[in-house]
Protein backbone atom coordinates (compact mmCIF):
# COMPACT_ATOMS: atom_id res chain seq x y z
CA UNK A 1 0.00 0.00 0.00
CA UNK A 2 0.76 3.75 -0.59
CA UNK A 3 2.05 5.09 2.91
CA UNK A 4 2.80 8.53 1.74
CA UNK A 5 4.61 10.95 -0.56
CA UNK A 6 6.15 14.10 -0.29
CA UNK A 7 7.68 16.84 -2.24
CA UNK A 8 10.77 16.95 -2.19
CA UNK A 9 11.34 21.08 -2.42
CA UNK A 10 10.55 20.85 1.38
CA UNK A 11 11.17 19.24 4.41
CA UNK A 12 7.78 17.68 5.85
CA UNK A 13 6.66 16.16 9.13
CA UNK A 14 4.65 12.97 9.05
CA UNK A 15 2.89 12.03 12.18
CA UNK A 16 2.68 7.85 10.95
CA UNK A 17 5.47 6.20 12.94
CA UNK A 18 7.45 5.59 10.26
CA UNK A 19 11.12 5.33 11.20
CA UNK A 20 13.30 7.54 9.22
CA UNK A 21 15.03 10.32 8.22
CA UNK A 22 16.35 10.57 4.84
CA UNK A 23 18.69 13.30 3.31
CA UNK A 24 19.22 12.50 -0.17
CA UNK A 25 22.83 12.40 -1.12
CA UNK A 26 23.90 13.99 -4.68
CA UNK A 27 25.82 10.67 -5.39
CA UNK A 28 22.36 9.18 -5.65
CA UNK A 29 20.45 11.73 -7.97
CA UNK A 30 19.65 8.66 -10.16
CA UNK A 31 17.20 7.70 -7.27
CA UNK A 32 13.82 8.10 -7.94
CA UNK A 33 12.18 5.92 -5.65
CA UNK A 34 12.58 4.87 -2.00
CA UNK A 35 10.70 2.41 -0.33
CA UNK A 36 10.36 1.53 3.22
CA UNK A 37 9.88 -1.79 4.93
CA UNK A 38 9.42 -2.15 8.32
CA UNK A 39 10.20 -5.06 10.43
CA UNK A 40 9.34 -6.38 13.98
CA UNK A 41 12.82 -7.64 16.12
CA UNK A 42 10.69 -10.30 17.60
CA UNK A 43 12.99 -10.29 20.92
CA UNK A 44 12.24 -6.83 21.95
CA UNK A 45 9.54 -6.35 19.63
CA UNK A 46 11.27 -3.30 18.48
CA UNK A 47 10.82 -1.44 15.08
CA UNK A 48 13.52 -1.78 12.18
CA UNK A 49 13.09 0.16 9.16
CA UNK A 50 15.05 -1.27 5.67
CA UNK A 51 15.19 2.03 3.25
CA UNK A 52 15.31 0.36 -0.46
CA UNK A 53 15.78 2.55 -3.18
CA UNK A 54 15.91 2.32 -7.36
CA UNK A 55 19.22 3.88 -8.62
CA UNK A 56 18.46 3.42 -11.95
CA UNK A 57 21.72 5.17 -13.35
CA UNK A 58 23.93 3.28 -11.28
CA UNK A 59 27.29 1.03 -12.96
CA UNK A 60 27.52 -0.13 -9.33
CA UNK A 61 25.35 -0.89 -6.00
CA UNK A 62 24.83 2.23 -3.77
CA UNK A 63 25.00 2.22 -0.27
CA UNK A 64 22.58 5.27 -0.08
CA UNK A 65 19.82 2.84 -1.54
CA UNK A 66 20.15 -0.01 0.30
CA UNK A 67 20.38 0.43 4.18
CA UNK A 68 18.84 0.16 7.55
CA UNK A 69 17.38 2.65 9.80
CA UNK A 70 17.18 2.59 13.50
CA UNK A 71 15.29 4.09 16.39
CA UNK A 72 16.73 7.34 17.52
CA UNK A 73 19.87 7.04 20.17
CA UNK A 74 17.23 6.53 22.98
CA UNK A 75 15.74 3.51 21.31
CA UNK A 76 12.68 5.49 21.85
CA UNK A 77 10.09 3.64 19.54
CA UNK A 78 7.47 6.43 19.59
CA UNK A 79 9.12 9.11 18.75
CA UNK A 80 7.81 10.93 15.27
CA UNK A 81 10.76 11.14 12.88
CA UNK A 82 10.92 13.99 10.36
CA UNK A 83 11.13 13.42 6.96
CA UNK A 84 13.70 15.99 5.16
CA UNK A 85 14.83 16.18 1.79
CA UNK A 86 17.85 18.38 1.46
CA UNK A 87 18.18 17.66 -2.51
CA UNK A 88 16.51 19.62 -5.47
CA UNK A 89 15.79 17.32 -8.14
CA UNK A 90 16.66 19.06 -11.95
CA UNK A 91 13.90 20.83 -13.69
CA UNK A 92 10.89 18.49 -14.22
CA UNK A 93 12.35 15.18 -12.85
CA UNK A 94 9.84 13.76 -10.91
CA UNK A 95 9.79 15.24 -7.67
CA UNK A 96 7.87 12.78 -5.66
CA UNK A 97 8.74 9.65 -3.78
CA UNK A 98 6.57 6.86 -3.03
CA UNK A 99 6.44 5.51 0.50
CA UNK A 100 5.51 2.49 1.33
CA UNK A 101 4.86 0.23 4.32
CA UNK A 102 4.70 -3.47 4.65
CA UNK A 103 2.65 -4.13 8.05
CA UNK A 104 4.68 -5.70 10.74
CA UNK A 105 4.92 -9.46 11.35
CA UNK A 106 2.62 -10.43 13.79
CA UNK A 107 3.56 -12.14 16.54
CA UNK A 108 2.14 -16.02 17.07
CA UNK A 109 0.61 -16.76 20.31
CA UNK A 110 3.24 -19.58 20.82
CA UNK A 111 6.11 -16.85 20.15
CA UNK A 112 4.71 -14.44 22.94
CA UNK A 113 4.87 -17.07 25.61
CA UNK A 114 7.75 -18.26 24.52
CA UNK A 115 8.83 -14.35 25.04
CA UNK A 116 6.99 -14.57 28.33
CA UNK A 117 9.04 -17.68 29.30
CA UNK A 118 12.56 -16.62 28.24
CA UNK A 119 12.15 -12.53 30.31
CA UNK A 120 10.97 -15.16 33.42
CA UNK A 121 13.99 -17.12 33.49
CA UNK A 122 16.08 -14.20 35.00
CA UNK A 123 15.49 -11.48 37.34
CA UNK A 124 14.13 -8.29 36.03
CA UNK A 125 17.09 -5.83 35.68
CA UNK A 126 15.74 -1.97 35.93
CA UNK A 127 18.32 0.01 34.10
CA UNK A 128 18.00 3.70 32.07
CA UNK A 129 20.73 3.02 29.55
CA UNK A 130 19.95 1.38 26.57
CA UNK A 131 22.56 -0.88 24.95
CA UNK A 132 23.75 -0.36 21.53
CA UNK A 133 22.49 -2.47 18.67
CA UNK A 134 24.02 -4.77 16.58
CA UNK A 135 25.05 -2.75 12.90
CA UNK A 136 23.81 -3.81 10.22
CA UNK A 137 25.29 -1.42 7.97
CA UNK A 138 28.64 -2.00 6.56
CA UNK A 139 29.53 1.83 6.61
CA UNK A 140 28.24 1.67 10.49
CA UNK A 141 30.23 -1.79 10.95
CA UNK A 142 33.57 0.31 10.00
CA UNK A 143 32.64 3.49 11.55
CA UNK A 144 32.47 1.14 15.04
CA UNK A 145 35.94 -0.55 14.08
CA UNK A 146 37.24 2.59 14.35
CA UNK A 147 35.76 4.08 17.20
CA UNK A 148 36.63 0.95 19.15
CA UNK A 149 40.32 1.55 17.92
CA UNK A 150 40.20 4.84 19.27
CA UNK A 151 38.26 3.78 22.60
CA UNK A 152 40.14 0.11 23.45
CA UNK A 153 38.57 -2.63 23.98
CA UNK A 154 37.26 -2.07 27.22
CA UNK A 155 36.12 1.76 26.63
CA UNK A 156 34.17 0.01 23.70
CA UNK A 157 32.61 -2.55 25.28
CA UNK A 158 31.71 0.32 27.57
CA UNK A 159 29.82 2.09 25.38
CA UNK A 160 28.21 -1.40 23.69
CA UNK A 161 26.95 -1.66 27.14
CA UNK A 162 25.98 2.20 27.35
CA UNK A 163 24.95 3.08 24.69
CA UNK A 164 27.24 6.87 25.38
CA UNK A 165 30.74 7.35 25.22
CA UNK A 166 32.00 9.74 28.13
CA UNK A 167 35.19 11.66 27.73
CA UNK A 168 36.79 13.97 30.23
CA UNK A 169 37.44 17.67 28.75
CA UNK A 170 40.74 19.42 30.02
CA UNK A 171 38.55 21.60 31.46
CA UNK A 172 37.12 18.92 34.00
CA UNK A 173 33.73 18.62 32.43
CA UNK A 174 33.06 15.66 31.21
CA UNK A 175 30.75 15.02 28.22
CA UNK A 176 28.69 11.94 27.78
CA UNK A 177 28.45 11.59 24.13
CA UNK A 178 25.61 9.60 22.03
CA UNK A 179 25.60 8.50 18.64
CA UNK A 180 23.24 9.74 15.98
CA UNK A 181 21.76 13.11 16.49
CA UNK A 182 21.87 12.20 20.14
CA UNK A 183 22.76 15.55 22.44
CA UNK A 184 25.74 15.89 24.45
CA UNK A 185 25.15 16.12 28.01
CA UNK A 186 27.77 17.75 29.83
CA UNK A 187 28.62 17.19 33.61
CA UNK A 188 30.51 19.31 36.12
CA UNK A 189 31.43 17.68 39.66
CA UNK A 190 29.17 14.97 38.56
CA UNK A 191 26.33 17.26 37.73
CA UNK A 192 24.34 18.05 34.62
CA UNK A 193 24.59 21.24 33.37
CA UNK A 194 23.92 21.37 29.87
CA UNK A 195 22.91 19.92 26.56
CA UNK A 196 25.00 20.53 23.41
CA UNK A 197 23.37 19.51 20.42
CA UNK A 198 26.00 18.78 17.39
CA UNK A 199 24.86 17.09 14.13
CA UNK A 200 26.69 16.43 11.11
CA UNK A 201 24.86 17.41 7.24
CA UNK A 202 24.12 14.54 5.59
CA UNK A 203 24.05 11.19 5.75
CA UNK A 204 26.28 9.83 8.23
CA UNK A 205 26.12 6.86 10.11
CA UNK A 206 25.66 7.04 13.61
CA UNK A 207 29.12 6.10 15.20
CA UNK A 208 29.97 8.41 12.73
CA UNK A 209 28.34 11.40 14.24
CA UNK A 210 29.92 10.29 17.72
CA UNK A 211 33.39 9.98 16.44
CA UNK A 212 32.94 13.74 15.36
CA UNK A 213 32.13 15.18 18.80
CA UNK A 214 34.12 12.71 20.14
CA UNK A 215 37.40 14.43 18.42
CA UNK A 216 35.93 17.84 18.64
CA UNK A 217 35.59 17.49 22.49
CA UNK A 218 38.78 16.55 23.42
CA UNK A 219 40.60 18.85 20.78
CA UNK A 220 38.33 22.38 21.83
CA UNK A 221 35.55 22.11 23.80
CA UNK A 222 35.19 25.86 23.39
CA UNK A 223 34.95 25.31 19.80
CA UNK A 224 32.79 22.43 19.72
CA UNK A 225 30.44 24.49 22.58
CA UNK A 226 30.70 27.39 19.98
CA UNK A 227 29.20 25.05 17.02
CA UNK A 228 26.15 23.84 19.29
CA UNK A 229 22.74 24.37 20.01
CA UNK A 230 23.23 24.46 24.00
CA UNK A 231 20.11 23.92 26.31
CA UNK A 232 18.98 23.58 29.93
CA UNK A 233 20.57 20.58 31.67
CA UNK A 234 18.56 17.43 31.94
CA UNK A 235 16.76 16.50 34.98
CA UNK A 236 17.98 14.00 36.69
CA UNK A 237 16.29 10.85 35.22
CA UNK A 238 14.87 8.54 37.36
CA UNK A 239 14.58 5.12 35.41
CA UNK A 240 10.97 4.55 34.64
CA UNK A 241 10.24 1.08 36.22
CA UNK A 242 8.76 -1.64 34.13
CA UNK A 243 5.33 -2.68 35.21
CA UNK A 244 6.45 -6.38 35.65
CA UNK A 245 3.58 -8.98 34.31
CA UNK A 246 2.63 -11.03 38.04
CA UNK A 247 -0.17 -13.17 36.17
CA UNK A 248 0.56 -16.72 36.84
CA UNK A 249 1.75 -18.92 33.27
CA UNK A 250 -1.36 -20.62 33.53
CA UNK A 251 -3.08 -17.59 33.61
CA UNK A 252 -1.12 -16.23 31.01
CA UNK A 253 -1.47 -19.10 28.27
CA UNK A 254 -5.05 -18.84 28.77
CA UNK A 255 -5.11 -15.10 27.92
CA UNK A 256 -2.71 -15.91 25.06
CA UNK A 257 -4.90 -18.82 23.97
CA UNK A 258 -8.71 -16.77 24.20
CA UNK A 259 -7.41 -14.03 22.47
CA UNK A 260 -5.81 -15.94 19.52
CA UNK B 1 44.36 -1.53 -12.92
CA UNK B 2 41.75 1.06 -11.83
CA UNK B 3 43.01 3.35 -9.38
CA UNK B 4 41.47 3.52 -6.05
CA UNK B 5 40.21 6.74 -4.68
CA UNK B 6 38.46 8.23 -2.11
CA UNK B 7 35.14 9.97 -2.05
CA UNK B 8 35.54 13.08 -0.14
CA UNK B 9 31.88 14.14 1.82
CA UNK B 10 30.44 17.13 0.19
CA UNK B 11 31.04 20.81 1.49
CA UNK B 12 27.84 23.26 1.09
CA UNK B 13 25.80 21.19 -1.00
CA UNK B 14 28.43 20.78 -3.69
CA UNK B 15 29.30 17.76 -6.09
CA UNK B 16 31.14 15.39 -3.71
CA UNK B 17 35.11 15.04 -5.22
CA UNK B 18 37.12 11.86 -5.59
CA UNK B 19 40.98 11.83 -4.32
CA UNK B 20 42.93 8.88 -6.33
CA UNK B 21 44.64 7.04 -3.81
CA UNK B 22 48.71 7.33 -5.00
CA UNK B 23 49.44 4.19 -6.60
CA UNK B 24 52.27 3.71 -3.56
CA UNK B 25 50.28 3.35 -0.83
CA UNK B 26 47.38 0.70 0.29
CA UNK B 27 43.76 0.87 1.19
CA UNK B 28 43.55 -1.43 4.31
CA UNK B 29 40.36 -2.88 4.56
CA UNK B 30 41.16 -3.75 8.06
CA UNK B 31 41.11 -1.24 11.26
CA UNK B 32 44.66 -2.11 12.13
CA UNK B 33 47.68 -0.58 10.59
CA UNK B 34 50.44 -3.37 10.06
CA UNK B 35 53.53 -2.50 11.96
CA UNK B 36 55.99 0.54 11.15
CA UNK B 37 52.96 1.97 8.89
CA UNK B 38 50.74 5.03 9.76
CA UNK B 39 47.25 5.16 8.81
CA UNK B 40 45.04 7.82 7.13
CA UNK B 41 41.16 7.18 8.14
CA UNK B 42 38.44 9.68 6.04
CA UNK B 43 35.52 9.85 6.88
CA UNK B 44 33.37 9.64 4.49
CA UNK B 45 29.49 8.70 3.67
CA UNK B 46 29.80 6.18 0.79
CA UNK B 47 32.06 3.82 3.07
CA UNK B 48 31.74 4.78 6.47
CA UNK B 49 35.54 5.35 6.62
CA UNK B 50 38.79 4.73 3.97
CA UNK B 51 41.86 3.49 5.17
CA UNK B 52 44.83 4.20 3.67
CA UNK B 53 48.26 3.25 4.92
CA UNK B 54 51.95 3.86 4.47
CA UNK B 55 55.29 2.87 5.09
CA UNK B 56 57.03 4.79 7.30
CA UNK B 57 59.87 3.54 6.85
CA UNK B 58 59.71 4.30 2.68
CA UNK B 59 60.66 8.24 1.85
CA UNK B 60 58.46 7.66 -1.33
CA UNK B 61 55.35 6.30 0.28
CA UNK B 62 55.97 9.26 3.22
CA UNK B 63 56.32 11.46 0.35
CA UNK B 64 52.60 10.24 -1.25
CA UNK B 65 51.26 10.33 1.91
CA UNK B 66 52.21 13.90 2.58
CA UNK B 67 50.42 14.61 -0.76
CA UNK B 68 47.91 13.14 -0.01
CA UNK B 69 47.37 14.53 3.06
CA UNK B 70 47.91 17.98 1.28
CA UNK B 71 44.81 17.02 -1.17
CA UNK B 72 42.30 15.49 1.40
CA UNK B 73 43.01 18.86 3.45
CA UNK B 74 42.66 21.21 0.24
CA UNK B 75 39.08 19.90 -0.14
CA UNK B 76 38.42 21.32 3.11
CA UNK B 77 38.72 18.17 5.63
CA UNK B 78 40.08 18.66 8.77
CA UNK B 79 43.32 16.59 9.89
CA UNK B 80 43.68 15.47 13.80
CA UNK B 81 45.92 12.97 14.99
CA UNK B 82 43.86 10.79 17.30
CA UNK B 83 45.13 8.04 20.21
CA UNK B 84 44.49 4.81 19.87
CA UNK B 85 43.98 1.69 22.14
CA UNK B 86 41.56 4.21 24.77
CA UNK B 87 44.37 7.09 24.42
CA UNK B 88 42.00 10.20 24.65
CA UNK B 89 43.91 12.78 22.56
CA UNK B 90 43.04 14.73 19.72
CA UNK B 91 45.51 17.32 18.03
CA UNK B 92 44.67 19.37 14.79
CA UNK B 93 47.53 18.61 12.26
CA UNK B 94 48.63 21.85 10.34
CA UNK B 95 51.31 19.87 8.70
CA UNK B 96 51.85 16.23 7.93
CA UNK B 97 53.67 14.29 10.28
CA UNK B 98 55.07 11.55 9.06
CA UNK B 99 55.24 9.99 12.69
CA UNK B 100 51.67 10.03 13.41
CA UNK B 101 50.22 6.77 14.12
CA UNK B 102 46.68 7.24 13.19
CA UNK B 103 45.05 10.35 11.71
CA UNK B 104 41.39 10.89 11.25
CA UNK B 105 40.23 13.11 8.41
CA UNK B 106 36.62 14.69 9.74
CA UNK B 107 34.46 16.89 7.26
CA UNK B 108 34.18 19.33 10.08
CA UNK B 109 32.76 21.74 7.86
CA UNK B 110 29.48 19.98 7.89
CA UNK B 111 29.09 20.13 11.54
CA UNK B 112 26.47 22.38 12.59
CA UNK B 113 23.94 22.97 15.18
CA UNK B 114 21.67 20.09 15.75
Amino acid sequence: MIFNNYDDTGTATYTPSISASIVYPTDCSTTNSIYVKKWIDISTNASIYHAKGKCTGATTPCSYCDFWLGEDSTGSISKKYILKASYTWANDYNNYHNWSVVPAVPVSPSQRLRQILQSRQAPSIITSRTPVRAAAEGREIRARQTLRRMLGDDGFQRFLRNGFVSVQAHSGKVYQIYPGHGMTIVYLNGKPIEKLCVVLEGNFTPTDHLITRYVMILHDEDHFRASANVFAAPLRRTAAIRQLDTRSLPQIFHDIKAAA
Amino acid sequence: MIADFIEVPVIDGGPSVRIPVPPLLRVLDGVVPPPRHGIFQVMNRCDGDKRVVWNSDSLAEIQAAKEMFDNLKKEGLTPYRVGVGGKAMSDKMDEFDPMAEQVLFLPLKLAKRG
